[in-house]
């Protein structure tokens, strides 16, 4: 179970994150979706450790990770990916990967052995030796999931890993998202594609200004007022 | 370890390291026989090649550039100069009380830069004065010797570092350089190097998968300072002499970064091929500008090292041996993509 106690995270006098609460279980994909700035981001730093929430707690089972440093989120079995990619350049698929799979395994052949696997199921088995600079955007994507997927995660946070893909793409994507979660781990996903949210999300969030405006299955999310004003700009068209 | 170490051999290039084993083989044999000058050359070489090559654990696989490497190799060396005013005490004793001190130094210097976030440009600076407050500490010191540095007294025995002749001091470096290459090799396969090259890279990208970067960094540190500082140890006993001018100059540091740089940064055998090319152009140019003994030409020289260094950075950006090993990626993706092709077809 994944606990977020009335978290907020306050830069200087803006209010990024306002008083968020949230739980999650390892069977289900939870969605938050929300406008630009609306926090999304901040509150995946905060779920990974890389920000310290100025008030409230993230609790991860026992284990309060909102106290942790990012690395032992990590380890702890709470990983994410990142909205703006950040593969090993320099280093090839398949090394980027083992960085990954060297959080849990014991040696060189273990974590080799893991990140093969690994990109199998990702589909970037073949690319293996290429330097990950070389890659395209919907390939630097998979193997953002790729290197995160490889510590074996009990909760992965996947920030906006279909932006910038194309619909037959993000289905793709969405494919490995379901095969992933079918193997019991739990999914957090910020995405934009209301698509992707309607046949991903479970459980959808949405969030505006850094507050939970909206909660609940997809379709109640997508069709509740607040959504439509604030997410798709319904209200905005009204007034205009 | 056997299996780590030939897998490490195969995706290096085994060319590239069976080279490098027939050369350190053809020296060994051949550095009795040959003219003391160049064996002479070769010592320094290979102690410019260790050095890189230990500078290269921060500077290379970890990406922190060091500038202030100078402080453990002078650790080392000013320990062998102020034993040998003790009586009774081998010369060898410095060598625990150089690693012991240059540890712990680094330790400090690492637990205060990384906590407080030193990185890129801030780190480099900062070591760089570290090292140069112990250089205004050392001329200010009687029993440091001032700027005119400390002689070391000849004192009998192997244990003293007295062989007689500078030969041993060859095998000595050639032992060290050998055992360091290892060890790099090692490490490529091992958790320790794939967190650093992934800090190097990417350092939140790192720590997002677990990687615990503050420690990593402090431990390469830590390694790459007993080591210079064993370098430093060895020098003393071979030039027998210590002066701030050189043992705590920029310019030892800019030996080792230099060597690392042109040979290839993160490569296991990159730093030794730079730090004996970084010696013998060095040897080279002095012995053309001495020919002509004008101060003019020494300066000309100088130019044409710098120069040296520019062109040859140009044509491999990622160093001598960085460039080779990713040319070998490259070849090894491109036949990758032409069979996938070929499978789906």
């Amino acid at each position: 179970m994944l606990n977020v106690e009335n978290v907020s995270v306050r830069f200087g006098g803006l209010v990024a994150v306002d008083n968020i609460s949230l739980r999650t279980a390892t069977d289900s994909i939870l969605c938050i979706i929300g406008p630009n700035g609306a926090g999304k981001t901040t509150l995946f730093s905060v779920l990974s450790g890389f920000l310290k929430p100025t008030s409230g707690r993230v609790r991860f089972n026992d284990l309060e990770i909102s106290s942790m440093p990012a690395h032992r989120v990590s380890l702890a079995g709470v990983s994410r990916t990142f909205q703006i990619v950040r593969p090993f350049r320099d280093l090839t698929v398949l090394d980027n990967v083992m960085v990954g799979a060297f959080a849990k395994a014991s040696g060189y052949d273990e974590a080799r052995e893991r990140a093969l696997a690994v990109l199998n199921e990702v589909g970037l088995y073949k690319k293996r030796d290429f330097l990950a600079s070389y890659l395209t955007l919907p390939d630097l994507k998979r193997l953002e999931v790729a290197k995160t997927l490889a510590t074996q995660p009990v909760y992965l946070l996947l920030d906006e890993v279909m932006a910038g893909l194309n619909l037959p793409e993000q289905h793709e994507v969405a494919a490995m998202i379901e095969k992933i979660h079918a193997r019991g781990i739990g999914v957090l996903l910020v995405e934009h594609s209301l698509a992707m949210v309607q046949r991903l999300g479970q459980h959808v969030i949405c969030m505006d200004s850094g507050r939970k405006i909206a909660e609940g299955t997809a379709a109640e999310v997508i069709r509740s007022e607040a959504v439509q004003v604030a997410y798709m700009g319904v209200g905005n068209v009204q007034a205009a | 370890m056997l299996s780590k170490l030939t897998d490490s051999f195969r995706q290096q290039g085994a060319a590239l390291w069976l080279g490098a084993a027939a050369v350190v083989v053809v020296a060994a044999v051949a550095a009795p026989w040959i003219n003391p000058y160049y064996t002479r050359v070769m010592t320094m070489g290979l102690l410019c090649g260790y050095l890189a090559a230990s500078w290269n654990l921060i500077g290379g696989y970890a990406g922190q550039m060091s500038l202030g490497h100078a402080l453990f190799f002078a650790i080392g060396s000013y320990s062998v100069a102020l034993l040998a005013r003790l009586q009774d005490v081998p010369l060898v004793a410095a060598l625990p009380i150089a690693v012991v001190l240059s540890v712990a130094l680094a330790w400090i210097i690492a637990s205060i830069c990384f906590r407080y976030a030193l990185r890129g440009i801030y780190f480099a600076v900062g070591t760089l004065l570290l090292a140069e407050i112990a250089r205004i500490l050392v001329i200010n010191s009687d029993t440091l010797g001032r700027s005119q540095g400390l002689q070391i007294p000849a004192m009998e025995g192997a244990r003293n570092f007295n062989f007689g002749s500078d030969l041993p001091f060859f095998y000595i470096f050639l032992a060290m350089a050998v055992a360091l290459a290892l060890f790099c090799l090692v490490l490529e396969r091992c958790k320790l190097g794939y967190d650093l090259v992934a800090l190097r890279e990417q350092e939140e990208g790192a720590q997002a998968l677990g990687v615990d970067t503050n420690a990593i960094k402090r431990m390469s540190f830590v390694i790459s300072a007993g080591l210079t500082s064993v370098g430093g140890v060895v020098y003393a006993g071979l030039v027998r002499y210590v002066e701030p001018g050189y043992d705590l100059s920029l310019t030892i540091t800019l030996f080792m970064v230099m060597g690392a740089v042109l040979g290839g940064r993160g490569t296991a055998l990159g730093p030794f091929l730079g730090g004996v090319v970084v010696v013998i152009v060095q040897e080279l140019l002095i012995t053309v500008g001495s020919q002509f003994g004008t101060t003019s030409v020494s300066a000309l020289a100088q130019m044409i090292y710098g120069l040296f260094f520019v062109v040859v950075l140009l044509v491999f950006p990622r160093g001598i041996v960085g460039q080779l090993l990713h040319r070998r990626i490259d070849r090894k993706a491109t036949q990758g993509s032409v069979g996938a092709t070929v499978e789906a077809s």
